[in-house]
């Protein structure tokens, strides 16, 4: 349970003059809950990006078990198994909660050249649709759409969209911004669960540090682009350094 | 090898026209953001406003050309000030469409105006005869518009970079917000760029009309292989659009003289070909 | 009024009542020649090659939000092919057929270099390909009769294998074929749209790089995407060679690929009905505008900038935002007062 799945080597992304990312070397375990966290402009985000097929490295390399997954597409990445949630909200607002989370869906199920039936047609497509809104409490809110939801909705249909898939891996960028305390505590409860019940593993960027501290087994601490320190919750708790970095960012 | 030449020749001078108007498309796209679908029938009002002064009114040849200036130039301020302007923000899609709209209704109105009459080229005395260049007579006036659109090009670099109105532009063109923020008055700059595109334009039909017939219809005609050289210069560049002037220019001429029937598809394959190899053309950006 | 604003509102949310609608149009469209003359079903036939032009720039504009220059190329092509195979002595179904599947060919090739691009340049290159057709169809004089075009296209009689023959040269008779391939293309359409192929086009008019990341690959799908709408512009030529007997290069015109955009924009972009519904105004518009002055295009170009400035989501969008509501408001008062 404990091997590596994602890795990087020597990845480093540069935009114009500005170095964003360093010549990092990051490694997810498999079934450990694990967060990145730093202060604004770390390149957290843009690690993500280049992880999950968003953007493409200048130097190294992105490994998945071993398979070289660096110039994929990001279609590629999720087939894989590798989804991500976006910071900046980036569902189908257009499009009722039920679609929104149906997408995933066709393509996991391999539903996605079907032009005949209607997608209600197709069981399996339903049944695990379901099962998703009812795990974020949204299969009430099915036939709206997505784009009149609250922020918390969005923001957990956001995730939910990430999880259809059953990655195996799955980042979530800033999962609980905007969430009011309640929003946030039912957040954490449901990615505990998810990560306890599924064989997803979850890595999560996030400020909010009672999140953080909440979840995590492993934490990655980056810097101006490189990676800081990393280790367990007590032992960064405890760092100098990491002190240091957020004292200019207090809570 | 003479013929080359003189062809070669013959393609810069026509190449001219296709450079006023692409600037003209350049500006407005590269500052206002607008793809102007009928920019050509801006270039049709200079060609038939310069037609009237010159020949209906007897007016002189360069107080013609003053008189499509203006023209166009209020048509241009009428069609930003009240229509674009409205769809600045809109997706692309409705800019073709409402732009496209805008030729209907020019070449309609050239009709009911003008009525069929096509515009006869009559070159004022000033430019007639020709000038022996490789042992063939070619047109003073030719020559005249090669200078000319010269000239307009070293314009139009000279307000950009040296006036104060040029460096607005420029301001407004690659950090909106922070120049409304520091008070440059936006809407009236676009209004301004749009109008001086018109300008661009106008003039291009204006100098056209001694040496090429014009009907209510060249409008719609003259826009595609404007778009043709925006696309291979580089959408927003105005050195590109020069450049690709220049190429579309000579090599149109050049398939007229040696493969004439198929010009036109050469013209469009080779917009396709940069479009699929290097759509930000030679000089453009990163879109 | 209450019944009329009843009935508009069940037609808009019962899908019951959308079904009688449509009933009662196919039964008018079969029962037409009965009491018509050959003009009016020829418009008819007109507007149905419109309707799946209509279809085809809708299903890119509307769907995966790109606007296309070119579909008269496909529209020509499939018309060529099929005049060209009717010249050659063949019954009717094999003419249609080529014809399609000429288009989809195209369109298949041309897809891979289309669909890298969007918005802009998207619009330029399918302009490109769609002139590239057009200066081809007026100079390969050889093959495709140049500026006079493909002439005598004979309307050869609807031959299913042997099994019924029937001709096709009275307008009633090729009316009716015209209007059944139609119905059953859009009805194929209607399907395509609402499944799970349909679910993807929207969402990457939504959002295309949320697609990208839950797994669909945007690109097979536009690629997809654009050859159903070239194979429905191809139909559509392929109908209007028997039809009009000739095909000239105008057809393939970007010119000629006006004409479905603004029959779109005219119905509407974002609703299923829109094509139909523009494609039979935007005819009837034209019809009626040219009876009354000769200046048809300045009285378009108005009705154009008034509806991209204004009514953006073209007729039915109008109707559902404001005629709608208004009478339904209209039917408050009523009863205040009553």
């Amino acid at each position: 349970m404990d091997e590596v799945i994602l890795r990087s080597e020597g990845l480093t992304k540069s935009f114009g003059k500005f170095t964003a990312i360093d010549n990092i070397d990051l490694k997810f375990k498999s079934g450990i809950i694990t967060s990145i966290i730093g202060p604004n402009g770390a390149g957290k985000t843009t690690a993500i990006n280049l992880l999950t097929g968003g953007l493409h490295p200048d130097k190294g390399k992105v490994f998945f078990k071993d398979k070289d997954v660096t110039s994929l597409t990001p279609d590629q990445i999720v087939k894989h198994g590798i989804t991500r949630s976006f910071q900046i909200m980036n569902i189908f607002q257009m499009l009722t909660v039920l679609q929104n989370v149906e997408l995933p869906l066709l393509s996991l199920l391999d539903k996605n050249l079907k032009w005949f039936h209607t997608v209600s047609h197709y069981q399996d497509v339903a049944e695990e649709a379901e099962k998703i809104l009812r795990e974020l409490s949204l299969w009430d809110k099915r036939n709206k759409v997505a784009g009149e939801l609250s922020h918390g909705d969005q923001r957990a249909l956001e995730m939910g969209m990430a999880i259809a898939s059953k990655p195996e891996i799955c980042f979530l960028d800033e999962p609980s911004s905007g969430m009011n305390p309640l929003e946030r505590a039912g957040l954490l409860e449901l990615i505990k669960r998810l990560a306890e019940e599924g064989t997803t593993t979850f890595v999560i960027i996030e400020h909010d540090m009672d999140v953080i501290f909440a979840l995590s087994e492993w934490i990655i601490v980056m810097n101006k682009g490189k990676v800081l320190v990393e280790g367990e919750p007590d032992q960064i708790r405890q760092n100098k350094e990491v002190v240091e970095i957020y004292l200019g960012e207090e809570v | 090898m003479s013929n080359f030449i003189f062809q070669a020749l013959n393609g810069l001078s026509s190449a001219m026209f296709l450079w006023l108007v692409a600037a003209g498309l350049t500006v407005a796209f590269g500052v206002c953001g607008i793809l102007n679908v009928a920019h050509g029938s801006l270039y049709m009002m200079g060609a038939y406003f310069a037609f009237t002064s010159f020949q209906i009114l007897g007016l002189n040849f360069w107080l013609s050309l003053v008189f499509a200036l203006i023209g166009a130039g209020i048509i241009g301020f009428l069609m930003e000030r009240f229509f674009l302007r409205r769809i600045y923000d809109q997706p692309i899609e409705f800019q073709l469409i409402l732009t496209f709209a805008f030729i209907l209704v020019f070449d309609n109105l050239t009709k009911m105006i003008w009525g069929t009459m096509l515009i006869i080229p009559t070159m004022p005395s000033l430019f007639q005869g020709t000038i022996p260049i490789v042992g063939r007579p070619f047109p003073i006036y030719n020559l005249f518009i090669i200078f000319a659109g010269i000239a307009v090009g070293l314009i139009i670099w000279v307000i950009l970079k040296k006036t104060w109105w040029g460096m607005k532009l420029r301001a407004a063109v690659s950090q909106r917000e922070m120049a409304n923020a520091i008070g440059i008055n936006i809407p009236t700059l676009f209004t301004a760029a749009f109008v001086f595109a018109a300008l661009l334009a106008a003039i291009g039909g204006a100098l056209s009309t001694p040496i090429r017939v014009c009907d209510s219809g060249v409008g719609g005609a003259v826009i595609i292989p404007a778009f043709v050289v925006t696309v291979i210069g580089g959408l927003g560049s105005l050195k590109g659009a020069f450049v690709g002037a220049l190429i579309i220019g000579v090599i149109s001429a050049l398939c007229t003289l040696y493969i004439p029937f198929i010009e036109l598809f050469i013209l469009y394959l080779i917009m396709a070909v940069v479009l699929i190899i290097r759509p930000q053309g030679l000089f453009g950006g990163e879109r | 009024m209450t019944w009329l604003v009843n009935i508009l509102n069940l037609s808009i949310k019962s899908h019951r009542f959308k079904l009688v609608w449509l009933g009662a149009f196919i039964i008018l469209l079969f029962i037409l020649p009965l009491f018509s003359g050959d003009y009016l079903l020829y418009m008819v036939m007109q507007m149905a090659i419109l309707c799946l032009l209509s279809y085809s720039v809708n299903l890119l504009l509307g769907n995966t939000g790109l606007l296309s220059f070119g579909q008269a190329g496909f529209y020509a092509c499939g018309a060529y092919a099929c005049g060209k195979v009717l010249l050659a002595g063949t019954s009717l179904l094999p003419g249609i057929i080529i014809g399609v599947a000429v288009a989809a060919i195209v369109a298949i090739i041309l897809a891979f270099f289309c669909v890298r691009h969007t918005a802009i340049y998207f619009a330029m290159i399918t302009l490109a390909f769609g002139m590239m057709i057009f200066s081809l169809t007026q100079k390969w004089v050889d093959f495709t009769g140049g500026d006079d075009g493909l002439i005598g296209i004979p309307r050869a009689s609807l031959n299913f294998f042997y099994i019924f023959n029937i001709k096709m040269d009275t307008i009633p008779a090729y009316y009716y074929f015209v209007i059944v391939a139609t119905l059953i293309a859009i009805y194929i359409l209607y399907r395509i749209l609402n499944s799970p192929l349909g679910l993807i086009f929207q969402g990457i008019r939504d959002s295309e790089t949320r697609v990208s990341f839950v797994g669909i690959s945007v690109r097979k799908s536009r690629l997809i995407c654009f050859t159903i709408a070239g194979i429905y512009a191809g139909l559509g030529g392929a109908l209007l060679a028997p039809l009009e007997q000739t095909i000239t290069p105008s057809a393939s015109h970007w010119i000629a690929s006006t004409d479905p955009i603004i029959a779109t924009l005219l119905g509407g972009m974002y609703n299923f009905s829109g094509p139909i519904v523009g494609s039979v105004i935007y005819f009837l518009l034209k019809d009626i505008i040219v009876r009354l002055t000769m200046n048809w295009m300045l009285v378009l170009g108005i009705i154009i900038i008034i509806l991209v400035l204004t009514f953006r989501g073209g007729v039915m969008g109008a109707f559902r935002a404001y005629l709608l509501p208004w009478l339904k408001s209209r039917l408050g008062k009523e009863h205040k007062n009553g």
